[in-house]
Order: structure tokens, then sequence, then C-alpha cells
């Protein structure tokens, strides 16, 4: 490994530790945390998009019905709770064994404050998609 | 045996005459390594070499208690198929497609394609994605016409499939490659399904693509690991959703 490749890989591990320290829930999705195998739980492939106006949350949900599918969303945190159709069971990476898994949870912080009332919440082929419009967009600034 | 940057290491004696190489590897929603590895799995290829780096990470594959190289060549009469478990690093792109493309240019190949998903912010609308395509030569274009794939003509594109296209047109190798709608960050099997159509005209090779619509939701859980480390590299790579269709025309 050359000289920029070290410090490349050493900057990167310095910005995962800082996301570590500052956030756990939102570090989790940058480490293999990918299930609970105590608990039974994949926890989803998640993806958020920020617009100008809205924030736009995906979650990966194969193996799951539209109606096993629980959100809440406070000021803070978006929680996403669903059941499986069929236990599935799979081998992660880290493991050495078979492990069995009947659902999917996962917390997100959101980074902007956002209307909960006027959430909207699509599923379609296995993916869900939250969109939550930003509760507000601040105030103007005059040009003197 | 001395190892090199890039040691690529052939197990069997390929025959192929002018063949068709299918390039899988872990990208966009996975779209090219669902798609190279069902291929590999429904026309029975052989494994016949792979690829090794002292730069790669130090990661065995093991498949039904068989210890796989990452990334692995097979093949099959006239047609070779490379897939990768492993997302690349991008300091090792130059150097890896570098010394790949200089050796598919040994084989004299009919064309390369590469396979792989175009990010779309509005994927969960789309019921079917569409496949768009690009070529490295006039010839390549020709068989992208002739299986009715729409080029791309503006657009950036960032991540190993540059790396690939950019070693082909330098070397002027004959290649093409398979665009298909999709996730950026999701395993997205029906990206591939379209993109394996495409590749079937292409190839004018029959692919029974019903497994791989019957198993999309169990491919999608299995393939979620690779996912996760390939969304790693994304962050390196400022690999981005296309957010208007201005972007990619």
């Amino acid at each position: 490994m050359g000289e920029d490749e070290t410090i490349e890989t050493i900057k990167e591990i310095g910005k995962r530790i800082e996301r570590l320290a500052k956030d756990p829930l939102e570090s989790s999705t940058f480490f293999e945390f990918l299930y609970d195998a105590e608990k039974k739980e994949l926890v989803p492939l998640t993806h958020i998009h920020e617009t100008y106006d809205e924030l736009i949350v995906k979650f990966d949900l194969p193996c799951v019905r539209r109606e096993d599918i629980d959100i809440k969303c406070t000021d803070e945190i978006l929680t996403i709770k669903a059941r499986m159709t069929k236990g599935c069971r799979l081998t992660p990476f880290h493991s050495s064994k078979e492990l069995e898994f009947e659902r999917y949870r996962k917390s997100i912080r959101l980074p902007v404050l956002v209307d909960t009332d006027n959430a909207v919440a699509t599923f379609k082929n296995g993916v869900l998609e939250i969109r939550l419009p930003k509760r507000s967009h601040g105030s103007e600034v005059k040009m003197e | 045996m001395t190892r090199t940057e890039i040691d690529i290491v052939q197990l069997k004696k390929i025959d192929a005459k002018a063949p068709s190489i299918l390039v899988g590897l872990p990208d966009v929603g996975l779209v090219g390594a669902i798609a190279v590895s069902y291929c590999i799995d429904k026309l029975g290829m052989e494994e016949v070499g792979y690829i090794d780096s002292v730069k790669f990470p130090p990661l065995l594959i093991i498949k039904e208690s068989v210890v796989k190289n990452a990334v692995r060549i097979y093949g099959k009469d006239n047609l070779i198929a490379i897939i990768s478990d492993l997302p690349f690093p991008p300091f090792i792109m130059n150097y890896f497609f570098k010394n790949l493309v200089s050796w598919i240019k040994t084989l004299n190949p009919r064309v390369v394609i590469g396979i792989t998903g175009l990010a779309t912010h509005d994927r969960i609308q789309i019921s079917k994605p569409e496949v768009a395509g690009i070529a490295t030569t006039m010839d390549a274009r020709e068989i992208l016409d002739q299986a009715g794939v729409r080029l791309l003509s503006n657009g950036i594109f960032t991540g190993v499939y540059a790396g690939l296209i950019k070693e082909c047109s330098i070397q002027n190798i004959p290649s093409i490659t398979l665009f298909a709608e999709s996730y950026l960050n999701f395993p997205d099997p029906a990206a591939s399904l379209e993109a394996l159509a495409i590749t079937s005209k292409i190839l004018k090779v029959s692919i029974d693509l019903k497994q791989l619509e019957e198993e999309a939701e169990r491919i999608k859980i299995n393939m979620r690991e690779l996912m996760l480390l390939t969304q790693q590299a994304f962050e390196r790579t400022q690999k981005l959703e296309r957010t208007s269709q201005a972007m990619y025309r």
C-alpha cells in the first residue's frame, strides 16, 4: 500500500469513529449490523435522500406484505417494523451457521425536523418509501 | 509463481474462438453481479480461472464448503463470464482493468458485455426497468442497434464500469455496457432480469429467466451484505442516483 492509500485508509477509519461517537443509530448503517440473531430480526437496507422540501427514506423489505408493516415517526426518530411472510434462513458473512429471521426492524435518526402529520408511505415490490415533508424552511434573509 | 499486482490464473485451457465476455461486478443495485451469476448458473458454465491481487482485501468465498476466490472466470463454448463477490476499492481499478482488458485482448473477443444498473431516483414507480447502453466501437454499437437497445448519449459515470469502459476504449476492444434502471443501493433482480433479456438477444443464447423472477425476493435477502459493502465503495467513488432525465439522455 502506497503512502496516499495509507492516508486515505486512516482518514476513512477516522470518519467512521466520528460517526459512531456522534450517533450509534446512524453509524449502524456503515457497519455490518444487518441482523439481530437473538431477536430473529433483519435490519433492512436503507437509503435516505433529501430534497429542498422533503426527506425521502427508502427501506428494502423483501418477503413482506403491505399490511404487515408498522411505521412510527416522532420529531427525531423514524422506526419501521415488518413481519416477513415466512421465516427466512441465511448464513450471514460473519456467522458460521445458518440463522432464522422472522421480521425486519430499524430506527433512524432524522437529520431534519419533519411534518409527521403529512408523511406519506408507499410500498411497491418489496420497497417501502416514506416521504416526510420538512417542517420549516427557516426565515428569509434580507439582502442589504 | 511470482506474484504481480494483478494475477489472472487460468485453471483450465480456454479454447473459445472470438468469445463474448460477460462482466458482472458489484455496482449499482448489484444488477450485473446478479445477472451474470444467474447466467453462469443457468447455462452451466464451468470455473476456468480466477483473478487475484496483492491489493485485494484478504477475502475468500465459501460456496458449498469449497473455498473460492472472490473474482472468478467461467467459460462454456464461446462465452466467458467474469464475476466478483468483492467491491473494488477505487485505488485498484486502473491496475485491475488495464490487466484484465489486456488479458481479454489475447482472447480476440467478439465483444465485452458489461451489465450494470442506472441508479434511478423514482425506481419505485417503474414496473419494467428500461435498459439503455453504450458502446466503445462502431461494431459494438451495431450489436446494440440490432438488439434494439437505446444508446445513452450524454451522462457522467463513475465506478467500476467506468473503469472497464475506459480501458476497453483505450485498447480498442469492442465493448458494450448495458444500464438497467435500478435502485442505487438495494439489490435489484428485476433490473437484472431486463438486462439479461437483452443479453440473451445479443448472445443469441436462450436464458430461462423464470427462476430469477420467482426467486427475486430470496436473492434480494441473500445479496444484502454484498450490497452494504458495495455502498461503502460508492461513498468513495461519489456514486449518485439519477434525479433528472436530463442527466442521461
